[in-house]
């Protein structure tokens, strides 16, 4: 019952705090099991459901569903025999809620075409984040040939969810110091690549999982205090070389993020000492290959680039067993 | 920018036509393994192409655009390094004045950087450019760097270089500074068993793979061979042979003339049937790729492979780290882990030593007048 009750807990913390954050939704009942649909080669009767998220892709007219496995651990006590069953188990869930039509009457609204994929979330709830879990990752080798054509599973892991409640908090601190204006203002960046166009760009707001999981995450707003638009651009890697900042530099310079009248802050959290420095060593550099051009030099400029001071290490206290699977 | 191939940003479809095109260094496996180092798995029934198309179409920053080059790029053509002997002993004073000569000549697009790691290592990297149009844009330029060291030692100062044309380009400039520099043409010796025999080329190899400091040899996994200009089949002498029997020794004699040399790749190479086969037939190695264990802990096994840049001469030694499989209590890994530059850095001198030794050996042995290598 104590499971029970800790998961309905998380399932909250992440809805309300963290992925709301990321303008995620959550859809039907938190911690439920519904039928197999292949019981004789899963060797199960249910699959679980801890929560259920949804958000609207920008790349495609469809809405992705997470089905989350919630999983916490002391330090010390997570192990590869432990992580490879939970994937594994996810991607036997994944297959069966495609075809599940109690899964479906759960989860999914009429009016849309669904892709669905699973969150296994893993924390350390007593130690903020373990650097381990990396090479637990790279070590775990799950048989995840059940998981259907076309669909993905994502794992979060400790260093993961680190860096997106960081985020997240640094995301409350801004709003609250004014500087970003409320949810209903902010939306997440979906550029329109060479191969995709963003199809929904009123309806895909959120933060996609491909965007939490990589380099950076670009929220983007309009702030109507001050009649200007904004980009806060959360920036994840080490920042010890002018080559990564002179790329960077380029992704803001290529998707037009440096306009007048834009504000544009990034903020990075534990990278190298001198990043502040090299940042600007690349800013030197590229304005000097851009003919050393005035209106760029003054665009690069207006950046505000700060590291995120007020750590937090800690995510939530709530237990949720391994064993599970 | 001024300069279109300056770009750094990388689109989703320049990734993807690498990806895409490069289908055989890229594997599935590959793809699948770059997805999940973000924590991302996708099916493993998903479509070659749809992986590609799904990885190019994630958030790339300079690391993940670099480790997809990097993928793409032939593995064998990591590169190699060679080393010139001056038997001389230069000051780091004149070499640090020459290579500041050197960098004001530099063409524009050459970037040199240069600095003394310690009183007796000098380091010059020489950033470069080489392009192929015939690329897709990503791979049109890529980015060179010639790391040349100076390793001043008490009577010989050993230049350390990539085994590549520019390198060596580069090499034969700060050679002709330092030349000028003592008003004199310093004597040069590089690594060059063009005056052995065949059977004594082999034995440079053999003897090098097993005679290296603190190392025991483990396995020899490629070798490629050659067939000695000696051994190569004599020309048909038609007044001997009649009509049928002389068309069939034709045939015999082109398919024969055709083998030159041969790649051999698997376990144990040495002592298989087949390399002793082609070694009675008169093959000699060319070059050779082996794992050997240190012998002091922490007992890991670092790949090696050696060969010369004209294999039939004998001519332009080339050398290379590949990796290292790290011993965990008596385990060990079980895919190449990259060695860092400076680890590399301390193993080199290690091949250069034996593969000189070992040919002072063998010169003295069939008694050839030259020491050490070649004089350039």
């Amino acid at each position: 019952m104590a499971e029970t009750r800790n998961i309905a807990e998380m399932a909250t913390l992440l809805s309300d705090d963290l992925f709301g954050e990321f303008l995620w939704q959550r859809t039907g009942p938190t911690d439920t099991n519904w039928p197999c649909e292949d019981p004789e080669s899963h060797k199960v009767k249910t699959h679980p459901s801890d929560v259920v998220f949804f958000y609207d892709n920008p790349y495609s007219l469809t809405r992705t569903y997470v089905n989350c496995d919630l999983k916490s651990y002391a330090s010390g006590t997570i192990s590869k025999a432990k992580l490879t069953p939970a994937i594994e188990s996810l991607a036997r869930g994944l297959s069966c809620a495609e075809k599940s039509q109690e899964w479906q009457k759960r989860f999914i609204h009429d009016t849309v075409t669904p892709e669905i994929c699973g969150l296994l979330f893993v924390y350390n709830h007593d130690n903020g984040y373990d650097k381990d879990f990396k090479v637990l990752m790279s070590d775990a080798n799950p048989k995840i040939d059940d998981l259907p054509r076309n669909s993905k599973l994502f794992v979060l892991g400790p260093e993961d969810i680190f860096w997106l409640n960081n985020v997240r908090y640094e995301i409350v601190q801004m709003r609250g110091k004014g500087l970003i204006p409320a949810q209903e203002h902010c939306r997440f960046f979906y550029p329109n690549l060479v191969r995709r166009n963003n199809i929904q760009p009123e309806h895909a707001r959120a933060a996609t999982l491909e965007m939490l999981t990589g380099p950076w995450i670009v929220l983007s707003y309009f702030h109507p205090k001050t009649n200007r638009n904004g980009y806060v651009i959360f920036y994840r890697r080490i920042g010890d070389s002018v080559p990564e900042f002179l790329y960077f530099i380029d992704y803001l310079m290529y998707y037009q993020l440096l306009q007048s009248n834009t504000d544009v802050y990034i903020r990075t959290l534990e990278t190298d000492l001198n990043a502040p420095a090299i940042f600007q060593r690349a800013v030197h550099e590229y304005t000097e290959q851009c003919e050393n051009s005035e209106e760029i030099r003054e665009r690069l400029k207006a950046i505000t680039y700060a590291q995120m001071n007020d750590i937090h290490t800690q995510f939530s206290e709530i237990e949720i067993g391994m064993d599970n699977a | 920018m001024p300069n279109e191939t300056l770009r750094y940003y990388a689109t989703d479809k320049e990734i993807f036509d690498v990806l895409a095109s490069s289908r055989q260094r890229v594997s599935e496996t590959a793809l699948l393994d770059m997805a999940r180092s973000r924590g991302i798995f996708y099916s493993p029934r998903d479509s070659r192409d749809t992986l590609a198309s799904n990885i190019s179409l994630l958030p790339h920053d300079h690391d993940s655009l670099k480790e997809i080059l990097g993928k793409s790029e032939n593995p064998n053509r990591a590169e190699k390094v060679t080393s010139i002997t001056l038997n001389a002993k230069i000051s780091p004073e004149t070499i640090k004045a020459v290579v500041k000569s050197f960098s004001e000549n530099a063409p524009s697009d050459e970037k040199v950087v240069a600095q003394s790691e310690s009183p007796d290592k000098y380091r010059v990297q020489v950033k470069y450019t080489e392009l192929d149009y015939a690329k897709t844009r990503l791979l049109q330029r890529r980015n060179r760097e010639a790391d040349i060291r100076f390793i001043i030692e008490d009577n010989k100062t050993t230049i350390r270089l990539p085994a590549n044309p520019k390198a060596r380009e580069i090499a034969a400039l700060l050679k002709s500074g330092l030349d000028a520099s003592q008003k004199t043409e310093i004597p040069a010796e590089t690594i060059d068993i063009s005056d052995l025999s065949t059977d004594e080329r082999t034995l440079f190899f053999t003897n090098l793979i097993s005679t290296m400091d603190g190392y025991e040899l483990r396995d020899v996994m490629n070798v490629k061979v050659q067939i000695g200009s000696a051994s190569k089949s004599p020309p048909l002498e038609d007044e001997e042979k009649n009509g049928e029997e002389q068309e069939d020794a034709a045939i015999t004699q082109t398919m024969l003339s055709v083998v030159e040399d041969v790649a051999l790749h698997g376990k144990a190479l040495l002592v298989s049937a087949e390399y002793q086969l082609l070694k009675d037939k008169g093959f000699f190695i060319t070059s050779i790729t082996w794992k050997a264990q240190q012998t002091k802990s922490p007992f890991n096994i670092v790949e090696y492979d050696a060969g010369f840049e004209e294999p039939e001469e004998g001519r332009g030694f080339r050398y290379n780290v590949r990796g290292l499989y790290r011993n965990r209590d008596g385990e060990f890994t079980k895919t190449m882990q990259a060695l860092s530059a400076a680890h590399k850095e301390e193993i080199f001198p290690i091949i250069e030593r034996t593969a000189l030794r070992v040919l002072e050996a063998l010169r003295k042995k069939a008694d050839i007048p030259q020491q050490g290598g070649e004089q350039q």
